[in-house]
């Protein structure tokens, strides 16, 4: 595309500059041949038409797509958990569970390693339950652009487990290009009367969960933790 | 007493089809074609980050086609006034007020015409633009606007072109009378929107900022009705044949 488009700018130009010097030299010869001139309109309506129907029947599965499996419908002990400890955006925020792993442990001390970026916050929780293993699970909320959620695009930490130690890492730093078709400017004053209807773009907040057994001892120098027992 | 008998509507309906046959709108065509091919780089940009992720937007519309439409129209409207169209219409049964009335056919013609492929042209551009770029980059909830929207759009296009056709036709008669007024009237514009003139934003709030389609199709049809009625009153008063 990029290296077509200055042949075809030179091209357009070529063909401006010749029709330009037919209508100085020979005056009254039209640009088009008649026929051509009356041909050309209904088939640019008829392309018009048939883009519009293109448009309409793509496949709605090959677009940007809002996550599935909000966690306010899965757990609602998660969300309230969440809502406690992060102040949501908005009421009814999605959360989203991007990451789920489980690790065997043999020892009474876990050695958790954050590394990298890793800046966001790690919520530890202590289960009777879940002796002899860890949970990982990766939440993150929603990330809006224009009011579309594109958390889908968001990659999730990166974990490493290696003799009884977590490796937490942030993924490469990574670049999300989005295209967005608005309305015409003439138009939004009957759509959004009030004016105030300008799309939210946002980036959202993300947290690991990390369940360990009642007894492990969390060796860690990482600070952003939240012990939640 | 006549050998046939004719009225006023008849005339302008035959005056209207021959004029329109005379409208070429390949013109209009290659304008749009151009405009949607060469303008890839979209409306606008923005973009955001943080340490770890980039994050950049580009807004596509179809406002340069809808500005290049009007821009048309505007021409267009001018050129149905000049000596030369207006002396085509001697040649055909016509009066001053058949000769206009076919003209405001015509210019409402266009203004339809204009709105249906720019506000459609988006649709062409999308589709462009889907076998351009990637399709997991395109955000599908603007990608397929609702038929009703699709529909209000062409309806206040067509009333903001016919707006301006009105305006042109108006201003093409006055530079009939003097040539003056070629510099005159956009100088007095041009003056007015730089010094932000109070009276000129409430004249131009007067349209943009109403919100009710039906109220803007009042004020539009009123302003080009009152635009049509000038241009009549001057034209009767002008020569025969110049």
């Amino acid at each position: 595309m990029s290296i077509l488009l200055p042949f075809s700018i030179i091209i357009i130009l070529a063909i401006l500059a010749f029709w330009g010097y037919r209508v100085k030299s020979k005056g009254k010869k039209p640009l088009l041949p008649r026929t051509a001139q009356r041909s050309l309109f209904p088939i640019y309506c008829l392309l018009l038409f048939l883009a519009s129907v293109v448009v309409y029947a793509l496949p709605d599965e090959s677009f940007v797509h809002p996550p599935a499996g909000n966690i306010k419908e899965i757990s609602a002990e998660i969300y309230q958990l969440a809502g406690r400890i992060w102040p949501v955006n908005t009421p009814n925020q999605a959360i989203y569970e991007n990451l789920s792993e489980s690790y065997p442990l043999t020892a009474k001390e876990l050695k958790l390693v954050v590394a990298g970026d890793y800046q966001d916050m790690i919520w530890i929780e202590r289960q009777e339950a879940n002796q002899g293993q860890i949970q990982v699970k990766s939440y993150v909320t929603s990330y809006l652009v224009e009011d579309y959620d594109i958390t889908s695009q968001i990659k999730p930490p990166v974990l490493t487990w290696e003799d009884n130690t977590l490796l937490i890492k942030s993924p490469p730093k990574y670049t999300l290009k989005f295209v967005s078709f608005k309305n015409n400017f003439l138009t939004s004053q009957f759509k959004n009367p009030a004016g105030s209807k300008i799309g939210r773009t946002y980036f959202g907040k993300e947290a690991i969960h990390l369940v360990v057994p009642s007894e492990t001892e969390v060796l860690t120098d990482y600070r952003n933790i939240v012990y939640l027992n | 007493m006549f050998l046939t008998e004719t009225n006023v509507l008849a005339v302008t309906c035959k005056q209207y089809l021959v004029k329109l046959k005379a409208v070429s709108f390949s013109g209009l065509v290659i304008l749009q074609a151009v405009i949607l091919v060469f303008w890839t780089g979209g409306m606008g940009m923005y973009g955001a980050s943080n340490v770890l992720i980039s994050l950049s937007v580009r807004n596509y519309s179809s406002d340069i086609v809808i500005i290049a439409t009007m821009i048309w129209a505007l021409a267009l409207a001018i050129m149905q006034t000049k000596k030369q169209a207006k002396n085509m219409d001697f040649t055909l049964v016509s009066n001053r007020l058949t000769s206009c009335l076919s003209d405001i056919g015509i210019l409402a013609t266009i203004s339809f015409l204009g709105a249906l492929t720019s506000v459609f042209s988006g649709m062409l551009q999308r589709l462009l633009m889907y076998f351009a770029l990637e399709h997991s980059t395109i955000i599908n909830s603007s990608f397929k606007p609702p038929l009703a929207e699709l529909a209000l759009d062409v309806v206040a296009v067509a009333l903001y072109i016919f707006l301006i056709a009105a305006g042109g036709y108006l201003f093409g008669m006055l530079l009939e009378i003097s040539r003056l007024f070629a510099f005159l009237i956009p100088a007095l514009i041009l003056g007015l929107a730089r010094g932000q003139n109070n009276y000129f934003t409430d004249f131009l709030g007067f349209y943009i900022t109403e919100t009710s389609l039906l109220l803007f199709a009042g004020k539009v049809l009123l302003t080009s009705a009152l635009c049509f009625a000038l241009s009549i009153l001057i034209y009767n008063r002008m020569e025969v044949r110049r």
